[in-house]
């Protein structure tokens, strides 16, 4: 039995779609305003986004959340109709903040029927009476609306959407002493239906058995068309035994009427017996329009369509290549003039093609980050360390499915970082730090990879008892006095390792850090750690640019074709006799054209260790590449063959655990034959090439 | 019907498993870890690994690393004791094939000398290793008098 109403299976998708999407604005707009001040816009666009759930929750015939949504609704009703109104912030955010967990957990749950609808009602209630607070600061509206939440479901109901003005409902509670009220009911109508047009009643039989027992629990309800209220009500009040009789307010929204418009949350569905309705409407109407025209210049579409567009286009260029480098070809090489110029607009068309598909999986990692903004929220709510969180670089745009990537290992990182990290106040106090406790999040490229650090300035690892833990965990591969601290920094990435001696709500079950870095390893990507006992410890993510296409150079090595990202490339030199300086030592340097500079020659086929390459200097070319860092080094190969673009992939895990990486290959990829070609990775070439030239 | 049972219970029992050659020795590998056997021999070399992976090939877009199953025996090899494992040298010409595995989501290739024949067995008939670090599980008797090495694909990896 599922969940949500029959037949809404269809919607499914859209409802947890878009309701995600708002509960995340609803987050967002929380985080923002809850140090600073709330402005009449973010009031109202919470109150839309409550608004929007509700009805999409009642479509869904979710009642759970379609309350709670209507409660923290109303919240905002209160607070947009009066923004005067005084009430405790912090709270109102407590309440806020478990109302968005709640309804986001539920959306997250609504297909998995294992776990049972929760029960929202005590924190409904809880809202409910914040909302009376709220309201008996303000003393317009007093004892009035109380009785309407009581009274909503009854008497309330009888209102109908296309009701004139002059419709009132009127309930007539009877002296609990009366006896068969019905009767007393049926008198009260026969006297006032000379004064008013009497169109319903509730109970609507009074001859039917039950009548008497609902009148004497609920009340009579009248539904009647009157002018004259106040005489009305004099009438009714001076009935034999009766009570009290008043006025029932119109309900201000019907949940029948939202129910099956939910795709115009905008739409003021509320009915309102003020004075000013008109005013009313055109708030609404404001908001509207604006949405209006946001969703006509932003469409959603399935990441899984993205996916095949970019690998039709990947395979485009794949077999556009195997068209113009077609093999039957050679022969007319010179005698097709025309084919070769309308074989470089085509590319040039792919290439664009290409640039526009990549874009739009484009995304800012800000994404990621922002979500790390209510963790640490949460974590200083408990565990009162008060850190900041700073980002940089949050505007780095990087591949879609790089920010879903990041999601878990930032939220583990950034938890570790607060929890064991930043020390607590009394303990930075007592180590004379000053500077606020701090977590940054940073962003940005590093030749073909996006580079995410989490920076703590807390306590630091102490990579002594790093060790003795990992000794008492039995985790230890080699003796302990061969361990280098940044091996010991490493330790905590292995598996089965917690340094908090408690298990705490957010870390300390020691599965954390392992299961982030094989992760992330899945996904060709690193986890580097680095610390200072007593500054703070960064932790490192570098995962690929992931199937972005890189223009490349092809080079031959030994017979074989590799291939080198033009990014890494500063320049292509053909050696000569005057060009080449062999040191004393052995070392064979290479004079630069431009300046007097001159850069060492690492040999790629002995760094290799392959046989059956140009072996003479000057009979080869050499790439002069840069480590990133400002080191420069010049490789040595056989020969260049071509530019080619091509989509790097990363070694499949099994060779990725060789060490495929540090040894300078970032991949490799699938040419337009079908042939295999590894794409080097100069930059680590450079800065490790050293060792190697200095064996040659 | 006591006969109608014993059969279903040999049936369900029974495991094939694929023989092939490599450098004289006869190696099986239960079929069901075996994704497709292609005679190929365009195999992209990557430097710095191992000398037992010989490179890699382009499986349907997938690049799959091959393992050169001669070396990667040999380079676990103790004390050859007679009928061990054969030589170690081998030949691969237009006859040898490129097993493709897939095993707890990794695939990779295996070359091989030769495929020869699919065979069955039952769990009772093969000679279990008791060592389980050991690159086989076990042996069993092949048609002819041969003894045929069942490899632990896990441990080949």
């Amino acid at each position: 039995m599922a969940k949500f109403e029959a037949g809404m299976e269809a919607m499914l998708d859209m409802f947890v779609f878009e309701t995600t999407d708002l509960l995340e604005k609803l987050d967002e707009i929380l985080m923002r305003t809850e140090e600073g001040d709330l402005e009449p816009d973010d009031i109202g666009e919470i109150f839309r986004i409550m608004h929007t759930v509700k009805g999409s929750a009642a479509m869904m015939g979710l009642q759970n959340m379609s309350k709670l949504a209507h409660a923290l609704e109303d919240l905002f009703f209160i607070i947009r109709e009066d923004p005067s109104v005084k009430y405790d912030k912090a709270g109102l955010y407590e309440l806020l903040y478990e109302g968005s967990d709640g309804l986001k957990n539920e959306t997250e749950n609504i297909s998995d029927e294992s776990v049972p609808l929760s029960d929202f009602t005590e924190l409904t209630d809880r809202i409910h009476a914040f909302a009376q607070v709220m309201k008996g600061g303000a003393p317009a509206q007093t004892d009035t609306a109380a009785e309407t939440a009581d009274t909503a479901q009854s008497g309330a109901s009888l209102y109908a959407d296309n009701d004139e003005k002059d419709v009132f409902v009127f309930k007539v509670v009877y002296e609990s002493t009366c006896m068969m009220p019905e009767i007393r009911a049926m008198v009260l109508l026969n006297q006032i239906k000379t004064a008013a047009q009497i169109i319903a009643t509730q109970p609507d039989d009074l001859d039917s058995d039950d009548a008497s027992d609902a009148i004497s629990s609920d009340g009579f309800y009248i539904k009647m068309k009157t002018d004259k209220t106040d005489d009305m009500l004099d009438m009714l009040e001076s009935g034999i035994n009766v009570q009290s009789a008043q006025i029932v307010e119109r309900p201000q929204k019907k949940p029948q009427a939202v129910k099956p418009s939910p795709v115009k949350p905008s739409e003021p569905a509320e009915v309102k017996t003020d004075d000013k309705p008109t005013q009313t409407a055109e708030k609404a109407a404001k908001p509207a329009a604006k949405k209006a025209d946001s969703s006509s210049a932003l469409i959603s579409v399935k990441l899984e369509k993205l996916d095949r567009l970019m690998r039709l286009a990947q395979e485009i260029v794949i077999a556009q290549s195997g068209v113009l480098h077609s093999p039957d070809l050679r022969p007319f090489k010179n005698e097709l003039p025309n084919f070769y110029k309308s074989s470089r607009e085509l590319k040039k068309l792919t290439d664009e093609l290409q640039d526009m598909v990549m874009s739009v999986r484009m995304v800012p990692i800000n994404g990621a980050f922002s979500k790390m903004n209510r963790v640490v929220r949460d974590m200083n709510k408990t565990l009162g360390k008060n850190v900041t969180l700073v980002f940089e670089g949050e505007n780095t745009e990087v591949d879609k499915s790089i920010v879903d990537l990041l999601g878990d290992p930032l939220m583990h990182l950034v938890r570790n970082a607060v929890d064991h990290g930043i020390e607590l106040p009394e303990v930075r106090a007592a180590a004379g730090k000053t500077e606020k406790p701090t977590v940054t999040l940073n962003a940005h490229y590093e030749s073909n990879e996006v580079v995410v650090t989490v920076t703590d300035n807390g306590g630091g690892m102490d990579p002594k008892i790093l060790l003795g833990k990992a000794k008492k965990y039995g985790i230890l591969t080699k003796p302990e006095s061969e361990y280098t601290d940044q091996e010991c920094y490493e330790l905590i990435m292995a598996a089965g390792f917690s340094t908090n001696d408690e298990v705490t709500e957010y870390s300390g079950r020691g599965v954390g850090m392992d299961v982030v870095r094989s992760n992330l390893e899945k996904a060709g990507g690193k986890l580097l750690v680095d610390s200072k006992l007593g500054e703070g410890s960064v932790f490192t993510i570098r995962v690929p640019m992931s199937l972005t296409v890189n223009d490349c150079m092809g080079f031959m090595l030994g017979g074989q074709e590799y291939a080198l990202p033009i990014a890494e490339l500063m320049e292509i030199l053909k050696p000569t006799e005057e060009n080449i300086i062999v040191t004393p030592e052995g070392r064979e340097m290479v004079i630069l054209n431009e300046d007097n500079r001159s850069c060492r020659i690492i040999r790629l086929s002995r760094l290799f260790g392959l046989s059956g390459c140009v072996e003479n200097l000057s009979d080869g070319i050499l790439l002069i590449c840069s480590s990133g860092e400002g080191e420069t080094a010049a490789l040595f190969v056989d020969r260049v063959t071509e530019d080619m673009q091509i989509v790097i992939k990363p070694f499949c895990a099994y060779l990725s655990k060789f060490g495929l990486k540090e040894s300078g290959f970032s991949g490799t990829s699938v040419l337009g034959d079908g042939s295999i070609i590894p794409v080097i990775n100069a930059n680590i070439i450079v800065k490790g090439g050293a060792a190697e030239n200095g064996r040659s | 019907m006591a006969e109608a049972e014993n059969i279903g219970a040999e049936n369900t029992a029974e495991i094939t498993a694929v023989v092939f050659e490599s450098a004289g020795t006869l190696y099986a590998v239960n079929i069901s870890s075996i994704t497709e056997i292609s005679p190929r021999s365009d195999i992209t070399f990557i430097p710095k690994l191992p000398d037992y992976i010989i490179g890699v090939v382009n499986l349907m877009g997938d690049v799959v690393p091959v393992i050169d199953l001669s070396r990667r025996l040999d380079c676990g090899r103790r004390l050859d004791c007679g009928r061990g494992l054969g030589s170690g040298s081998c030949e691969y010409d237009e006859r040898s094939c490129i097993i493709f595995i897939e095993n707890d989501g990794i695939n990779v290739g295996l070359r091989v000398q030769r495929v020869l024949t699919a065979v069955s067995y039952r769990e009772s008939e093969m000679i279990r290793l008791p060592d389980e670090s050991s690159v086989l599980t076990g042996y069993i008797k092949g048609q002819t008098a041969d003894r045929i090495s069942l490899l632990n694909i896990e441990r080949v990896l």
